[in-house]
């Protein structure tokens, strides 16, 4: 019995299989799992024995509301206002007498550099309303329904707004630059044009491209700002940096290029920005060699540089250590994250998501 | 799947001591903790201030949190240990003590409705769903960490507080039991029915 628990175990700790049983099992013939049982019959009645567990331990859809969500935030910065992190705190014990009077030059000073940092560098997150006055844009457009809502531009760009966002635009793109005002979610399919940059400007992040698909959420009520990139290449600013996103003098130090599949996360309150991978890696090219991504005792380097390509991603292991690894399955069409957690079971390994790098780590495989 | 990324980087953020990223976190993990807060304790009142204790101790001691936990099995860990401690406290105030934690876990499953491809199936599954609401208390709240948050075996280990082994043993002693009880007797069965049913 001990191999079989093994076996039904494995189904049931693996987050694509649980998905697969929640979907209708083999309802989807063409679903990588129902094609697997197909051609493994001997592993079906261990399989189907797990997915009646799965559907005898069911519980009720037990999501909270965002509103309670939102309210919970509250009262929790209603208790840590002003709070300052305990090591900060530990500062009283500097308070000594001799320390008071250096203390006291200190303010005078703090306050000085205080004032010059505050005329240079305002921190006040950036709005909407700031934004339409540093844009020649006389037009908006605010999704008032509850679907998404498509807007033609001039040029021929396309802006599917989702509900409640709005897009501040001019009636035709007659500056050096295209440069439009969003707030809210939204996903821009931008008409190629390289002599006439593409700028959108958002919560304070700047958005720069010349012809591209990506999804922007900048919704005024999150200390983030989002871009996600799905075609193309986008070059992304703080606000602080217009002039140099609307000069064409290439990238500052606070700023990133984007590419397919990836994500930058923008900070409104000190407007730092960091690269990640999206939540969802989508398929940019089908493989040539391993369609469907079937792989028969394939070396572990050849599946890694597969995914790579399919997926522009870039993934970090150790070669000498993986050398004698290999891979025998059908990942099929499950999402990026779902075939590296089946690849890392088959090599008794894990992997990390680092920035927008992806880290697997295994101490190898023996033969 | 969740974006492992994001959550990582977030808390990198909230341990220097970035209020929008600390925000963002509890975005993200006040729903996932109130499903778990009310399994373990009948008292809407006291998960929802456990959660809220937490986040504020989080926020207070952010520079001195960890660098490399994974944020959801470490929240859950420090949600469960707040929880066994109140209840603990607050003991001697209720005229009937509750039970331990261990003993409880206030999960009745159900079936899924919505799948079910015959009437045989659905007498498989009652049968089934009643054997798995039979399971020891520390049995149910692993299967529901793992089916529902997500979790590893080793990560569940860290969440109820025990060894690696332990937590590995516990699921198979639970698979064991509904295959004894269960499987052994219909799935033959069952089999045959449903290749019938398909031809």
């Amino acid at each position: 019995m001990q191999p079989d628990n093994d076996q039904l175990d494995v189904f049931l700790s693996d987050p694509t299989f649980r998905d697969w049983v929640r979907q209708g099992g083999m309802q989807q013939p063409d679903a990588p799992w129902s094609r697997w049982l197909q051609d493994n019959p001997a592993q079906q009645p261990t399989a189907e024995q797990a997915r009646m567990i799965l559907l005898a331990a069911h519980l009720p859809d037990e999501t909270v509301a965002p509103e309670q969500t939102e309210r919970f935030i509250e009262q929790v910065l209603a208790h840590t206002q002003g709070q300052q992190s305990r090591p900060l705190l530990n500062r009283v014990r500097w308070l000594t007498p001799a320390w008071l009077s250096v203390a006291a030059a200190m303010i005078v000073l703090t306050i000085g550099l205080g004032w010059l940092l505050n005329r240079s560098d305002p921190v006040r997150p950036v709005t909407y309303q700031a934004l339409l006055n540093l844009v020649p844009a006389s037009q908006e457009t605010q999704n008032t329904t509850d679907k998404p809502m498509l807007v033609r531009l001039a040029d021929g760009t396309t802006v599917l707004l989702q509900p409640n966002a709005r897009l501040s635009y001019p009636p035709s793109f007659t500056a050096v630059n295209r440069e439009v005002v969003l707030a809210g979610d939204a996903f821009f399919n931008v008409a190629h044009n390289s002599r006439q940059p593409f700028l959108v400007l958002a919560n304070g992040m700047i958005t720069k491209v010349l012809g591209t698909s990506f999804r922007i959420r900048a919704n005024d009520a999150d200390s983030i700002v989002t871009v996600e990139v799905k075609t193309g290449r986008v070059a992304v600013f703080a606000q602080a940096d217009l002039n140099r996103a609307r000069q064409s003098s290439g990238l500052s130090a606070r700023s990133m290029l984007v590419t397919p599949n990836q994500q930058v996360i923008f900070l409104r309150q000190n407007e730092q920005m960091s690269q990640h991978l999206v939540a969802e890696p989508a398929l940019l090219k089908s493989p040539e060699q391993n369609r469907d991504f079937s792989f028969t005792e394939t070396p572990i380097s050849q599946v890694f540089a597969t995914l790579e390509t399919a997926y522009g991603v870039d993934i970090v292991y150790d070669a000498d250590a993986l050398q004698r690894c290999s891979l025998t399955a059908p990942l099929g069409n499950e999402p990026l994250f779902d075939k590296l957690t089946i690849i890392c079971r088959a090599i008794g390994g894990r992997y990390e998501v680092v920035g927008a790098q992806i880290v697997v780590q295994s101490d190898g495989c023996t033969d | 799947m969740t974006s492992p990324g994001i959550d990582e980087q977030l808390w990198q953020q909230l341990r220097s001591g970035y209020e929008p990223a600390f925000v963002e976190l509890m975005r993200r993990y006040h729903g996932p903790l109130v499903g778990y807060a009310r399994k373990l304790t009948p008292d809407n009142a006291l998960a929802e201030d456990a959660i809220q204790d937490l986040f504020i101790h989080l926020w207070t001691n952010a520079q001195t949190l960890s660098q490399t936990t994974a944020v959801r099995p470490y929240l859950l860990a420090s949600l469960r240990r707040r929880l066994v401690r109140s209840m603990h406290r607050d003991r001697w105030l209720l005229a009937t003590a509750p039970d331990d934690l261990d003993t409880t876990f206030l999960v009745q499953f159900s079936i899924e409705e919505s799948l079910i491809e015959s009437e045989t199936q659905q007498q498989q599954l009652r049968q089934l769903n009643h054997l798995l609401n039979r399971l020891p208390a520390r049995q149910r709240e692993a299967l529901y960490l793992k089916f529902y948050q997500n979790l590893t075996n080793e990560q569940i280990a860290e969440v109820m507080h025990i060894g690696y082994q332990s937590a590995t043993n516990m699921i198979h002693r639970a698979l064991v039991f509904l295959r004894q009880h269960w499987f052994e007797e219909f799935t033959p069965l069952l089999l045959v029915i449903l290749f019938l049913e398909k031809i």
